[in-house]
Formats: C-alpha cells, structure tokens, sequence
C-alpha cells in the first residue's frame, strides 16, 4: 500500500435515528483524482470528516497511507485537506491564518510564501480573511491543503462559488496535483463538474458506495450500444423493432432509445417495414446521464416531480 | 507541544481582539482601582481597595479565556484546528498555555500600577502585604481565564459561556446574602470562586479543563 | 412590510429558537424558585417575637432612659432643657418630655424633644415627626386632653408655639409621664459605633393629678445599663441610649424584607442576557442578518420590532414568575415564624411589576449593546459588567460607602430600586445600603436611569446600525 493511498473501510455513522453512513468503502489510490459525488446527504462530508479524525465512525475505519490519521504526529504532511472554506478568524490575514497552521506542522515561514505563491492570492495575503470573496477563500483554503507538500490532498466540494476562471485552474491544478504521483480525493454533488478531470469515481448515495470504477467504464456502463432514432412515426417504429428482437424506449415525443440492436441492422428493419425515419444516431452518456442512471434511486432529498397537465 | 504552543501563540497574536481584551484588562483594572482609591479614605483595607479594580478586570479576562475556544466554535475553525493538530488535549493544554501567560504578564501590570496609582493618590501601600496580595490577585485572573476556557470548551457557545463565567464569578456574593443559616452561608461563601480563595478557584477551573477535555476528545467538532 | 407583519416576523423568530423561548422560561422560573435557597437553612432564629412591634405592626426602636412619675387623667408638664451633648456626637441624640401609654415594648406614646443636630421636634408613635419652627427653643411642654396630646416649645419659657396636635387613641387614663434621654449609634462608614446622650434638664413644673411620689427613672427597653439620673441643685442630669423610632433593616437583622424575596432577579438577568445578545448576534454570525435587514430595508423599524417582542416577552414571563412568587413565598416564610418588614399592597405590585420591567429594560439593553459590539461574549460583558457587577461592588464590605451610593444611583443597577418594599425615615440615620434593601434613588427614577441607558444604547445601535453594511 502506497504512502499516499487514502483508504475507507466499512464506516458507519449514525446521528441520533439517522444513518449517516452505512458501510462507506472505498481507496483514493495515488496517480488518479478521484471524483467522491452522490447527492447532498448521501455521506460525503461525513466520510471525509471521519478520515480526518474529526468525527468518529461507530464501525470501520478510515487510514492514509495505511496509518489512522489520528496516530500521524503532523498529519498536514501526509493528507492535506479543505472541508470548509469560510472556517476562517474574519479579523485574520490569511498569510497569518497558513503561518499558525504551518508552525502546528513544524513548518516556517518560507512555505507559506510558497503556497500563497501557488495558488495565486500574494497580493491579498495581508488582507483579513473576512474581506475574502468565497472564490479566494476557496483558494486559501487549498493553499492550507498544500502546505505541507503531502502525498494525498482532499477537497470537499471545492468548485462551490468560484467563478469560471476559477474552476478552469482548479482543474488543470489538480490534474498537475495527480501527475505528480499524489492521491486526490474530490467531492461534488454536481457530476459535469468532474468531466474531463477526474480519473476514477465513487458514486454514494444513502451512506454507501453505489458505482466504484473509473470514468471510461462508467460512461460506457451507462450508455450501452443505445442507439437513438428520429421518426415520425414513433409507434410504428417501435412495433417493427420490437418485432424484430430490439429492447425499445421512447426517448422524447419523435425520438426512441434502441437497445440490443446495431444501427446498420435498425435502418434494415425500419426500411422493410416502409417506417419514415429521419436520424440515426448512436448515443454517448455524458457522465452526468450516468449518474443520474445510478443514483435514481439513492436521492434522499429531491424535489416532487412537476407535474405537467396537457 | 511545542509547535502547538507556537501555532496557538500566532493565533493569539494575529487577531486584534486578544490585543484589544488585555488592553481592556489593563484599563478597567486600574480604572476601577483608581476611582475606588480616590473616593477612600486611609482607614480601610488600603491594599485590598488598591486591588479592587480586579472585580472589573476580571470580566475581559473571562471573554478572552472564552472567545478562545469559543470563537473557534463559531467560525468552525475548531475543525482546521483540529485537523491540524490530532491530539486534542495537546490543542487545549497549548490554549491554556498561551492564555496564562498572556494574562499572568498583563495582570501583574495592571496590577502594579494599580499599586503606584494608590500611592500616588497617598494610601499607604507597601511592603509585603501589597506584594503576597498582588501576587495572589493576578493568578487570581490567571486562573479566571482557565475557568473561561474550560466552560468555553464545555458549552461551545460564546454566550452561554460567558453568561455562565460572569454567573459563577459575580451571583455567589450577591445571592449567598439571602442566604442567613451560618452554617449554609458560609459553606456558599467558602465553594464560590470569588471568595472561597484561590485554591476553591484553582479547583473549579481544573475541573472545567478536565472536564473539558474528556468532552473535547470524545466530542465530533 | 407592515408594522404588525415585522412584529409577528420576529415573534415567529423568537420563539421558533427552542434554547430562547426555554431560556426566558428558565429565568422565570429561576426567579420564582430562588427563595429556596434561602430557607434551606430552616427559619433559624428569623423570629417574630425578636423584632418589637409598634402601634401599626411594623418593628420599631422603643428604648430609653425615663425620669417619670404617674399622671391621671389630664395635665401638663413643663421642662427646660440646659444642654445635650453626646459622647461621639450623634446628630439624632434626643432629649425631652414624653407621656407613654404603658410599660409594654411598642406602646405608644407622643413627645416633644431637642436634638443635637435636627433642632426641636414632636414626635409620637414611632414614625411620626415634626419639627418645631424655632429650632433655638429650649423649652418643652406637653399637655394631655383626654387621648389628645399637645406639644409646645419656648424660647425663653414665656411665649409658647405649638408643633403638633396628636391623638393616641386608646390612651389609659393613668399614664407614666416624664423626662426622657436617648441616643441612636453614631453611623460611620459601613458601620456602627454605640454612642450615650447626656442632657441637663431643670426642675419639672407639673400640672394636673400626678402622683406624690418622687421622679423615678429607669430603662426602657433592653438596651445595656448605658443609662441613668442623677438630681442636682435645680433640676436632674440624665444619660441614655437607644431610639425611639421606626427600625431599620440593620436594627432586626434577623428580619427579612419583601424584596429580598426577589433577589432571584440576578440568576434571571444573567439568563435573559445571554438570550437577548444571542437574538441578535446570531443574525450577524450566520449572516442572517443581511436577510433580515434587506427583506425590510428600514433598519430601525426592524431593530423596534427586535426590541418590542423581546421586551414583551421578558416582561411578561418576569411578571408571571413576580406575581406569583412573592405572595407565595411571603406566606410561606411567615408561616415558618420568620418576621417580615410589612409592606402595603401597592408596594408589593410595584415591586412585581418593576421587577418585570427591568428585566424587560435589561433585555433591550442587551439586544442594543449586541447590535453595536456585533460579538455575543463581548456584548453579554459589557451587559453583566454594567448591571450585575454594580451591584456586587455595593454589596462588598471593603469598599467605601459613597461608591456604593454612587453605584446604585448612576449605573444601570439604580433600576432595582424597584424592588425597595421598605419606608427610608428622614428622622433615622442607618447605614441604608442595597444590600439591606434601601436604594438611594426613589423606585421609579432609579427605573428611569436604567431606561436612560436602554434608550441611549438603543440610539447608538440605531445610528451604528443605519451606517454599518450589514
């Protein structure tokens, strides 16, 4: 087991009659970032808590590098974390708030130049934290995470109130983070803020793990061989496909998910049977349709569907 | 240990409200002392009316103490703070640390001048009375912070925290007059911090700060 | 938003906060329930019968030196009064004639007397006291019709004014009558020291059926052997100690007043404090605060509709807890034996509802000083500093008397003068501090100085609060 790998096995939690979490398990392997989502409520903040020794699991445990975080003498040096941005002293500069935190690891002050350097708040690191908007707490708190160069790095919910620029460094920032061999374990409840960056998902819903894999297998897992079909004639298509050994979905007023069924042979069937069809088009899931398909039923809070009267 | 002293010392240090607290400290203490002086004649208790202003000064060392953790309740910083620092009482016992020495060196400040300020308006101070009393005043204050820190920790809210500081500190005095069975009167008089002396003091603020800590380390922050 | 939607916007806030609405409804139970405390130790020696009982009911001084002999039915006595000088120079020595209606501690009586430092007065029944408008006079006469007494006073014992016409009814026919010294402790400082009178009369001139027997003289009232007469060439010398007149809280320390019973005040200050700074402090912690203040843009009217539900809301919990507790208790501790100071009706409800009232003041007081310091620990101190800590001061022995005076007449404690149930007599010198229940203000102006503070911390927070960004 790596010195970095970020390992969760079997934690439960419960909150008076709430279960928080019911078997959370899962590695953040080092060389990856590794996306946590799932809906608000379904235990991401609660795992990450429990990793970083703030709560503690009723069952299971949670170890970086194979050590309970508890037992490490200056944890900031082995897992960097960011739970929440505006846990700040508002009277505070933020220089001074990373100067505190890299003294509690042994740290000096040449660090704190660095990482203020790094994620790019120099010119505001005298200024009381107070002042800060959420985008630059967002990256102090980062900074914080960094300071003592550690192998794993752990942000909840990071992308929250930072303006697009923002989010585009933060990505590519934390892609470089990966490509330097560390662990990096990041939560969202929003999927499509993952895209393109993460490597590897957890998906949880209701306190345990629901999808554990990496991204190419998700999307495809969640696609399939779809293939969508424009028609005007929907009922008529269907009939003829189904006929002919297709699994059938209506997608949308004129169009029909098909399974089990190549497009090539679709265009035969509908042809033969004289059904008038516009478009074929072989669909590929958006990470997000993905986890819309695995955490239909793990939504714990969600709003009643609209109900539309024709 | 000695990182956390060092980190905890900087946070002391690098918010103004601490700074703010001990100047307070400073000026209500000598304030209070001065007014009570000036308005006494010699034929009192002259070193106790020189010391008096701690009765006031008293109340910004308990919100320091208090704000200390309390403040960290509030913003949620107890969780950095913690994240940091794993060994929880290490965390608390730095926290005392800091808190005591801040207010050991800023009392004995006061306090001396609160004994200049006597002389000066012309009661006779001096010698070794003034000095056992002096001394005794500012870990008096001292231990007032650790009890305030100690609540702080138990309560985690800052109101409450000091509404029950300033309650343990100021109520016994004024309710034990109600109270007139010798025998009950004088149990109040000896259990209360104020008057019971330092050791009654010493013992309640170590009991919030143990009880403090068992709480803290078992607690989710 | 309409002025009673704001009201019932933060009724709803209040009481949907459960530690809130919990803690008014602590501190009212705090205050209904403190008095226990006080009899945990049991009635002790808190007796009836320790404290002397005047014509009203109320306890009273009664004891003297009497130079007397006994008069039947109507007469007069005649005296002059050479000199009185006391041993510490007590303003209150007195010396003069008096008619007693009996032996018994508490009778009634009426006379006519010099004092060292409050010129020529009659006085009768304790409380009652006027003085003479020559205050040079030396001599002194009193005359008896049937149960009407008349007290007179002369410069030169020729031309004669009258001071008071009293009545004592019930008056026996046979009464004692005579020469009377006594003198009440010299107040100093904090404390008491015991002082003796000595006054040179001349010859008694009598009119009127008076016994044959020779001036007799005696103590009245237990008050030590500090007394005593002697006759000389023309007249008598006499020294005594002691007071006749209405006693004092420090004279029956063993006695409780209807206040103490409310003393509970200070647990429930420090309660509704807390929960005041909160109501307000939390707004600006969670940035509630921005929500409130833009959904209703006048920023004054919203901290009038925070003020006006907190004050109601302490006002009527604290009344509940006053109205309740201290007829309940009064009974309760009379039951046991112990004696209380006996306080009119109308003097009991104003401490109930002053008592209210101040926690209600305090309340805003709080929620005022939280909008302007913004911190909770901080705004509760400078609270608790200014309304409970005064009062503490006043009650610590070591500190000088005019501070505590000064305290209880400035800060914002002079409010509990609402709670005194008990009369400050002009024509006693006591040592008349908070913690026996007298207040230097009168009830309700030590009210309106606490209002002062409310109204100008209330100013304040409205300016602050109009300029700050929230």
């Amino acid at each position: 087991m790596s010195d970095a790998t970020i390992e969760v096995a079997g934690l439960r939690k419960r909150y008076g009659s709430t279960t928080a979490l019911d078997g959370m398990t899962f590695d953040a392997v080092p060389g990856r970032v590794t996306g946590f989502v799932g809906p608000n409520g379904a235990g991401k903040s609660t795992t990450m808590r429990i990793i970083l020794g703030l709560h503690s699991a009723d069952a299971g445990q949670a170890r970086i590098g194979g050590r309970p975080y508890r037992s490490l003498r200056y944890p900031l040096r082995s897992l960097g974390a960011l739970l929440d941005a505006s846990a700040l002293h508002p009277a505070r500069s933020g220089r001074n708030h990373l100067l505190w935190l890299a003294q509690s690891q042994g740290l000096g002050r040449r660090r704190v130049d660095e990482v203020i350097e790094l994620v790019g708040l120099a010119a505001a690191g005298r200024r009381a934290a107070g002042g800060y908007s959420l985008g630059m707490r967002q990256r102090l708190g980062i900074a914080a995470a960094l300071l003592g160069d550690p192998p794993a790095i752990m942000l909840d919910e990071p992308f929250n109130g930072m303006d697009p620029e923002g989010i585009v460094w933060l990505r590519g920032f934390l892609r470089a983070l990966a490509g330097e061999r560390r662990a990096v374990l990041v939560s969202s409840h929003l999927m499509s803020e993952l895209q393109g960056m993460a490597d590897h998902v957890v998906v949880v819903g209701r306190g345990r793990v629901i999808a554990d894999s990496s991204v190419a297998d998700l999307i495809a897992a969640a696609s399939g061989d779809r293939v969508l079909v424009r028609t005007g004639a929907p009922r008529e298509a269907a009939a003829a496909l189904v006929a002919a050994g297709a699994e059938v979905t209506p997608a949308s007023q004129n169009r029909l998910g098909v399974r089990a069924m190549a497009a090539e042979r679709i265009a035969e069937v509908l042809a033969a049977g004289g059904v008038p069809f516009s478009e074929l088009a072989p669909h590929r899931a958006t990470l997000e349709e993905a986890y819309f398909d695995l955490t239909g039923d793990a939504v714990e809070y969600r709003a009643a569907p609209t109900e539309v009267t024709p | 240990m000695r990182s956390a002293l060092i980190a905890e010392w900087t946070k002391q240090r690098t918010t103004p409200g601490a700074g703010w607290l001990l100047l307070i400290t400073v000026a209500s203490t000598v304030g209070l002392g001065a007014a009570v002086c000036a308005v006494a004649t010699d034929q009192y208790d002259t070193v106790r009316l020189a010391l008096s202003g701690v009765y006031l000064g008293q109340a910004p060392v308990a919100v320091l103490g208090v704000l200390a953790a309390s403040g960290e309740y509030s913003s949620g910083l107890i969780r950095v703070t913690v994240a940091a620092m794993p060994g929880r009482s290490v965390v608390l016992a730095a926290k005392a640390v800091v808190i005591a020495v801040e207010v050991a060196v800023v009392a004995s400040l006061a306090l001396l001048v609160s004994v200049l300020v006597a002389s000066q308006v012309g009661l006779s101070v001096a010698g070794e009375p003034v000095l056992r009393a002096g001394a005794g005043s500012a870990v008096y204050l001292v231990l007032v912070a650790l009890l305030s820190l100690g609540v702080a920790v138990v309560v985690r809210d800052s109101a409450a925290a000091i509404g029950a500081v300033l309650g343990l500190l100021y109520l016994p005095p004024i309710l034990t007059a109600m109270v007139t069975d010798p025998g009950l009167h004088r149990l109040l008089e000896r259990a209360a911090p104020i008057s019971g002396g330092l050791g009654v003091l010493t013992a309640w603020s170590g009991g919030f700060l143990v009880f403090g800590v068992l709480l803290f380390r078992s607690r989710d922050v | 938003m309409t002025w009673p939607r704001l009201l019932q916007a933060e009724w709803t806030k209040f009481r949907s906060v459960r530690g809130w609405a919990g803690g008014i409804a602590v501190a009212a139970l705090l205050m209904l329930l403190f008095p226990v405390v006080g009899l945990a130790g049991g009635g002790g020696d808190k007796q009836a019968s320790a404290a002397t009982l005047g014509p009203d009911g109320e306890p009273v001084s009664d004891s003297y030196f009497f130079v007397h002999r006994v008069l039947a039915g109507d007469g007069q006595i005649t005296v002059e009064v050479k000199g009185l000088a006391s041993e510490r120079g007590t303003p209150w020595a007195k010396a003069g004639l008096i008619i007693s209606a009996g032996p018994e501690p508490g009778a009634r009586y009426a006379a006519v007397l010099v004092t060292a430092g409050h010129g020529v007065r009659m006085q009768h029944d304790y409380r009652y006291d006027r003085a003479s408008s020559d205050a040079a006079a030396r001599w002194l006469r009193l005359t008896r019709r049937a149960d009407t007494i008349i007290g007179e006073a002369s410069a030169d014992g020729q031309s004669w004014s009258r001071i008071d016409t009293v009545r004592l009814p019930g008056l026996a026919t046979t009464v004692r009558a005579g020469l009377f010294v006594t003198c009440p402790d010299r107040v100093q400082g904090i404390g008491t020291a015991s002082d003796t009178a000595t006054a040179e009369f001349g010859t008694p001139r009598v009119m009127g059926d008076w016994s044959p027997a020779a001036w007799a003289g005696g103590q009245v009232g237990a008050y030590g052997a500090r007394g005593g007469f002697t006759p000389s060439a023309n007249g008598f010398t006499v020294s005594g100690a002691g007071d006749l007149a209405p006693a004092t809280r420090g004279d029956v320390p063993v006695a409780a007043a209807a206040g103490d019973l409310l003393l509970g005040t200070f647990l429930a200050l420090i309660v509704v404090v807390v929960v005041a700074t909160l109501t307000i402090t939390t707004e600006y912690r969670y940035g509630l605060i921005r929500g409130t203040l833009s959904a209703r843009p006048r920023r004054g009217r919203v901290l009038a509709a925070k003020a006006t539900v907190l004050a109601g809301v302490t006002f009527a919990a604290g009344l509940g807890a006053t109205v309740v507790a201290l007829p309940l208790w009064l009974r309760l501790i009379r039951g046991l034996g112990i004696f209380v100071f006996p306080a009119p009706p109308g003097v009991l409800l104003r401490a109930e509802v002053g008592t209210a009232a101040v926690l209600a003041a305090v309340a805003v007081f709080a929620l005022a000083l939280g909008t302007v310091l913004r911190r909770s620990a901080t705004a509760v101190t400078a609270v608790v500093a200014t309304t409970v800590l005064p009062y503490l001061l006043a009650l610590v022995p070591f500190l000088p008397p005019p501070m505590a005076q000064w305290l209880t007449r400035f800060t914002p404690v002079a409010g509990l003068a609402v709670q005194q149930t008990l009369i400050r007599y002009p024509q006693v010198d006591s040592v008349y501090t908070p913690a026996d229940g007298y207040y230097p203000l009168a009830p309700w102006a030590g009210f309106a100085v606490l209002c002062g503070y409310t109204a100008l911390a209330l100013a304040v927070a409205l300016i602050v609060l109009r300029r700050r960004d929230a």
